[in-house]
Order: C-alpha cells, then sequence, then structure tokens
C-alpha cells in the first residue's frame, strides 16, 4: 500500500517531531527565563555579536572614562594645593608689607625695628618652605623636575631651570597644565625674587628711614604676583570642574547606549516568557494527549 | 480443477496470510528499531502449474490455486533516502563548527577573570595611575606587576588555544575512526547482503544495519552511494571509491610534526580530503577546518596583538627616561613577540620610562603617549571575541536551518519506510478477516467433499 509522503505519520515521526518542538520549547523558554531574571538580553558575542561588540567596546570607552576621571581628580588636588600655597604666599607678602609699613614708622627704635624685621626673616622662611610645598611627594613648582627641592635654604633655584608644565590627560587628546612652574613662582619684575624682596626688606627695616618704604614696592608686586597666579591655578580648579562635569555626563551617556546594547527590554521579556511557558505547556499536553492515542485504544 | 484444486486454493491463502501477519508484528515489534524499514510481503497469484500433476486443469477448468509468498522487502524511496543522507553531511559540519564555536568563544569571552580585554584594561588604567603620581615608586610597582598579569593572560589563552587544537586534532582522530569503522561495516555487509541475494534469501536486517552505517557515515564525510546490480553499496567521498564491494580505501588523519599541516587523506594515496569552508562536508570536513583555519587565525590574531603590544609599547618606552634618568630601555622583552613568549622585560619601578626627558620626572609626555596607547589595543582585543562570536553565530543559523532540512528529508524518508502503527493495526484487522475467509473457503470444499461421499 502506498502512503502519501506529506501524511504518512510513522513512530519515527511521533517520537521525534514532539521531542525536537518540545525541547525547542524548553529552549525558548529557558532563554526568556535568563533574560528576566539577569535584565541582560546578550550574554555572550554569540547571542548578538553586533550588540555584544558593541556594549564592550563601551566598556572599554567607559575604562577609559575612569582613567580620566582619576587624573581629573589627582589634577584637581596639584591645582588645589597650588592655589592653596600661593594663596599662602599672597597672604606672606600682604604680612611682610603690613610689616613694612611698621618698620618704616620712625617711632620704631632699633629694637623695635629688628623685631619687626626678624618677623620679616621668618616670613623669607615661610615662603621658601611653600616654594618646597609637595602634592602626592612631588615638588608643586619644581617645572619638570619634581623630585628634588626647587629652592635652596635661601630661596635661589637648586637648577638653572625650573620651567616644565605638569600635565594631566583629562580626556582624549586633551591635557592640561595644572602647575606654576618655579620659574614664574620666584621671579618678579626686573629679575629679583620675592624671597630676596623680603629679604631687602628686611635689611631696610633693619637700616629704617625712608628705605623701609622704598623696599615695599616690590612685596606689593609680589603679593599682586602670587595673588595672579593663584587665580590662574583656581581658574585651572574651575576647567577641572567642567572637565569632571562632563566626564560624568559622558559615562552617564555611556551607561545608557550599553544597556541599550545588552540590556533585556522588561516587559518584552515577561511576555515572550509567558508566551514561552504558555507554549512549552501546550506542547507537553499535546505530546501526552498523542502518544496515548493509537488505534489499539479502539480495537478493545 | 478438482475439490483437491479448492483445498489447495485455502490452504496457500492460509500460509500466505500468516507470512503476511509475521510481516506485521516484525514492524509493530521494531517501530522504534534505529533504521528499520518496515518490511512488505510481496504476494504472487499461483496457477496451477506449480501445483503438481495432480492439479492439472482439464478443459474448462479454472487454472488458479490461490496466493503464494514472493518474497519480503524493504519499504524504501531511495532518492529521498540518499538526499537524507547527503543532508547528513551539511547538519554535521554545521554541528562541528558550533562545537568547536562554543569552545573558542568560551575562551576569548572578554568578560571572564582574566581576559585579555580586562588585563589589558588594567594595564593601560595603570599607565595612567603612575603618570598621575610619576615619583611614586609603589604606583610604578602596580604598574610593572599589571604588565606580567598581562603577560600572564596572553601565555594563558594561548595554552588554551593549544589544549583546543589538541582536543581538536583527538577530536578529528575520532571522527577519522569512526569513519574507517563504518567504511568497514559497510564493505563488510555489502559481502552479506549479495551472498544473501544471490541465494534468493534477502538479508533485510543486514541491509537496515547498511543504511544506517551510510546514514553515519554521511555525518562524518559528504557521501554518494550507489546500488550495484548485485545489492552491494559503493561508496564514494570527494569523487574517490571509499568503498567498492568488499574493498575499502580508508581514511587517514596527517599532521604535524611528520606533515607541515593537517590533513586527511585517502590511506595509501596523497588524495587529501578538502575541507572547503568547513560546510557541507561533515564532520570531519569541519574538524579539518576548525584544525587549519578557525584556530590558526585566533592565535595568528593573538600573536599579532602580543607582537604589536612589544612594538608600541617599547617603541615609546625606549625613547622615554626613568626615575634614574636612564633611557633606551624596552619595557617588554624585545625577543619575546608572540602570545607565548610575551615578558616584560622592567624589574626595578624606578625603571618605567615616564618621562620625555631626563631628570624631569614631572614631564610624564612619554607616560601620557603609553596610556593613551589603549583605545587600539582595546578594539583589536575585542575583534578577537567578536569575531569567534560571529563565527558561532553563523555556524548555529547554519545548523539550525541544516538540522531542519535534514529533520525534513529524515521525516520524508521515515514516512515511507517508518512503521505507523495504527496502519499495521488495520493491515493485520484485514489479514485475520481474509484469513477467516480463507478458512471458510476450505469449509466450503469439505462440505463439498462431505457431499460427494455421502452420495
Amino acid at each position: 500500500m502506498t502512503r502519501p509522503l506529506s501524511s504518512a505519520f510513522t513512530r519515527a515521526l511521533a517520537s521525534d517531531v514532539p521531542t525536537r518542538t518540545l525541547a525547542e520549547a524548553r529552549a525558548r523558554a529557558a532563554t526568556f527565563q535568563a533574560q528576566v531574571s539577569t535584565g541582560r538580553r546578550v550574554f555572550r558575542a554569540s547571542d548578538d555579536p553586533t550588540a555584544f561588540a558593541g556594549a564592550r567596546r563601551l566598556d572599554a570607552a567607559e575604562g577609559r572614562l575612569d582613567s580620566y576621571g582619576e587624573a581629573v581628580g589627582a589634577a584637581r588636588f596639584w591645582a588645589s594645593r597650588t592655589a592653596d600655597e600661593l594663596d599662602g604666599m599672597a597672604e606672606l607678602m600682604a604680612t611682610a608689607n603690613d610689616l613694612g609699613v611698621q618698620g618704616g614708622n620712625d617711632t620704631l627704635d632699633a629694637t623695635g625695628r629688628e623685631s619687626v624685621a626678624a618677623r620679616i626673616d621668618d616670613l623669607a622662611e615661610a615662603l621658601i618652605g611653600r616654594l618646597n610645598s609637595k602634592a602626592e611627594g612631588e615638588y608643586l613648582f619644581g617645572g619638570h623636575r619634581t623630585n628634588q627641592a626647587p629652592f635652596d635654604a635661601t630661596g635661589a633655584p637648586t637648577t638653572p631651570s625650573l620651567a616644565g608644565d605638569r600635565r594631566y590627560r583629562i580626556g582624549p587628546d586633551l591635557d592640561l597644565a595644572v602647575n606654576v612652574d618655579g620659574d614664574r613662582v620666584q621671579t618678579l619684575s626686573g629679575g629679583t625674587s620675592a624671597v630676596d624682596a623680603l629679604r631687602a626688606l628686611a635689611a631696610a627695616v633693619r637700616t629704617g628711614g625712608a628705605a623701609a618704604t622704598a623696599a615695599l614696592a616690590p612685596i606689593a608686586e609680589g603679593r599682586d604676583h602670587f595673588l595672579a597666579l593663584g587665580a590662574e591655578a583656581g581658574s585651572r580648579l574651575n576647567r577641572l570642574d567642567d572637565a569632571d562635569a562632563q566626564l560624568e555626563a559622558s559615562a552617564l551617556d555611556l551607561s545608557r547606549r550599553r544597556s541599550d546594547f545588552q540590556d533585556a527590554d522588561y516587559y518584552e521579556a515577561a511576555t515572550s516568557l509567558a508566551q514561552a511557558n504558555l507554549q512549552l505547556d501546550a506542547t507537553l499536553q499535546m505530546l501526552a494527549s498523542d502518544q496515548q492515542r493509537t488505534l489499539l485504544d479502539y480495537l478493545r | 480443477m478438482s475439490i483437491n484444486g479448492l483445498f489447495q486454493t485455502g490452504r496457500n491463502s492460509i500460509r500466505t496470510l500468516e507470512s503476511a501477519m509475521q510481516a506485521a508484528g516484525h514492524n509493530v515489534a521494531n517501530a522504534d528499531t534505529a533504521g528499520f524499514h518496515r518490511r512488505r510481503l510481496d504476494v504472487r497469484s499461483l496457477g496451477v502449474a506449480n501445483a503438481g500433476i495432480m492439479m492439472r486443469p482439464g478443459q474448462g477448468s479454472f487454472g488458479g490455486v490461490g496466493v503464494g509468498v514472493a518474497g519480503f522487502s524493504r519499504t524504501r524511496d531511495a532518492m529521498l533516502e540518499g538526499a537524507a543522507w547527503q543532508a547528513q553531511a551539511g547538519l554535521g559540519s554545521a554541528e562541528e563548527n558550533v562545537r568547536l564555536g562554543s569552545a573558542l568563544e568560551a575562551v576569548l569571552n572578554p568578560e571572564t577573570a582574566g581576559s585579555i580585554n580586562g588585563t589589558l584594561r588594567s594595564f593601560w588604567a595603570s599607565w595612567g595611575d603612575a603618570v598621575n603620581t610619576p615619583t611614586d615608586t609603589g604606583v610604578r610597582r602596580v604598574l610593572l606587576n599589571q604588565a606580567s598579569t598581562l603577560a600572564s593572560s596572553f601565555r594563558r589563552l594561548d595554552g588554551d588555544l593549544t589544549r583546543l587544537q589538541e582536543e581538536q586534532v583527538g577530536s578529528l582522530d575520532g571522527h577519522v575512526g569512526n569513519a574507517n569503522a563504518l567504511l568497514g561495516t559497510i564493505a563488510g555487509l555489502n559481502d552479506r547482503i549479495a551472498a544473501a541475494r544471490t541465494a534468493g534469501t534477502p538479508d533485510l536486517d543486514a541491509e537496515d544495519t547498511r543504511d544506517e552505517a551510510v546514514r553515519a557515515l554521511g555525518g562524518l564525510v559528504p557521501v554518494r552511494v550507489t546500488e550495484e546490480a548485485d545489492g552491494s553499496y559503493s561508496v564514494a567521498v570527494q569523487g574517490m571509491k571509499a568503498v567498492q564491494g568488499r574493498e575499502v580505501l580508508e581514511l587517514e588523519r596527517v599532521g604535524p610534526p611528520d606533515n607541515p599541516t593537517y590533513a586527511v587523506r585517502f590511506k595509501g594515496t596523497s588524495v587529501a580530503l578538502l575541507p572547503g569552508d568547513g560546510a557541507d562536508t561533515g564532520r570531519i570536513g569541519a574538524a579539518l577546518s576548525g584544525l587549519t583555519v578557525a584556530l590558526p587565525q585566533a592565535r595568528q590574531a593573538l600573536d599579532a596583538l602580543a607582537a604589536r603590544l612589544v612594538s608600541d609599547v617599547n617603541g615609546l618606552h625606549t625613547a622615554g627616561f626613568g626615575l634614574d634618568g636612564t633611557s633606551g630601555r624596552p619595557f617588554f622583552d624585545p625577543t619575546g613577540t608572540t602570545a607565548s613568549s610575551l615578558s616584560v622585560a622592567i624589574t626595578d619601578p624606578a625603571h618605567v620610562a615616564l618621562s620625555g626627558a631626563t631628570g624631569a620626572p614631572g614631564d610624564t609626555s612619554v607616560g601620557r603617549a603609553l596610556a593613551e596607547l589603549g583605545a587600539g589595543f582595546d578594539e583589536e582585543a575585542l575583534g578577537l571575541s567578536a569575531a569567534a562570536g560571529r563565527a558561532l553565530s553563523r555556524a548555529r543559523t547554519e545548523a539550525d536551518a541544516r538540522g531542519g532540512l535534514a529533520d525534513h528529508l529524515d521525516a520524508l524518508a521515515g514516512g515511507v519506510s517508518g512503521v505507523s502503527i495504527d496502519e499495521e493495526m488495520t493491515s493485520l484487522i484485514r489479514y485475520q478477516q481474509a484469513y477467516a475467509a480463507s478458512a471458510r473457503v476450505i469449509e466450503t470444499a469439505r462440505d463439498l467433499f462431505d457431499t460427494l461421499l455421502a452420495l
């Protein structure tokens, strides 16, 4: 007897077809279960090569943003320390100016002038200390030579040049110099240094008379010089704040885009899971009923 | 034709129907036997020529004495089965590609702990940390540790690929061994089947077993089967007669160190099996393609990544200056330019060159340039895993399609040769009724005989 091909239902088909359908239904349900339970749609590269590569690319970009963020943090600390020290130097000069005015007063006797001069000398020492201040083990005003004290005990530079930018990479192809190098810090107009100006003031106060008043001009210039440099460091801090805000915004954007690539749409995953479970139930029921029903049931 | 002829007719019918019911019972019993083709009883009408001299009909008498067994045969559609066997090669290739692809994807997964991607990212981040605090030897030491970890990751991944290659060789050897065993089985059964057919008693079970062997062989290598006049199969693999009668041309795997590359050849010849692109060439072709294309490509890409890492990092690093003010030191050992030989040359943190000038650690231009190299390497490392993912995704799609085709052809072939319990039950009922009717013929003959004796 010849069978029509399309209608032949043999034992092999009776067992193979439902078994395969059942396996497919289970796999489909398992896929959506994993999506709902983890919130992710893409687990491996083969799940969706384009989405997986996109998500990992954004992971890497996020890692680079983290590095830039670290650099911004370190740069901010450096700039902040620089601004603090420069503000402190400006205050020293302002105090020295006050002391110079006081020392230039004719009512002071030699002892009083000596006392004022000694305080100015102390200020010079303090200024040298600030000029040699450090951040994270590096000398703030050493230019490129951040590993050795830029000024000696007399306030003179320890090397012929204290130039050089201390740069941080705060973005792709974006470096920012956050330091004020020693050459700029110490040099006032006429090539004198702030330390020299303080020492000259102390000497003038000791001498007395009009000399002290004359020595005040470089002190005022030094104060203004440090204030201007401090403002420069402050503006860099503002720039770093902007960079930080940009990095945070970029990180949020990257995170959102990565989520678009690899995360599951909960609504879609949940409804698909419900549908897959329904299909699985239907397959199981059909399998059970089909396996039971044969001609033998009607021959008894 | 006498009353005796009527007895003979009834007896022949009953004998034939018993055979028919035996065949139906055999079919039902083997309904779940793999590769079983339902048996068909071939019957023929019996004339008196075969019934002996006593049965010779006289003038005007009926000349038939019922029905007899002409023989048993297997129900099958050779064209559909041939197509189903050929489809096995595509399915076998696709499944083998999925197997290797899954392993490769797992090995190259960028999300596993200690992956190349992860350790590269930590490595570049360490350069960034070192640049932020260039005089901090602790941070420099962390950088050196990260570099060592990165080199270890390269070596471990290289080792994983080596192990995968060894497993693939083992798998290929297994497939070749199975193919040879199946070729031997087919040749052996050819002999048995031809002898049985010559004797006029076909060995249908042997034919079923041989078809199963051909089907299994089809999953390993692409086969074309020709049935010869004596019932034996000639099996051709890529144009080479692998089985002809009882003769077998076996396959053998060759490879390093005896052979420059891996190949599967017909034993005793220089003819090699062509793996193509690993599709439609069975498990052996796909496994061979994995050994000669997919795995070497992955290793080549990994080695290229290692070589570029050494070249790019050393290129910048040798121009930079360490904390000790010296320059010209390579960061990675310049002789180790493969994944397996990558190693860090610097041991003293002070020798890490971040600066662009001697005695100027605050000049971090070299360190910044090194830290910025990361983006290109991230992309290249990601390319490794993405390529494996794409290949696996393609293989899965191919496996689904090939599986669907193979299932469809199997279903069509099985629709002809498979056992339907319902159909066999229907036949049994039909045979049962025919048996009862034949008994009635004998009963009628006896009544006629009794009537005559009573005269």
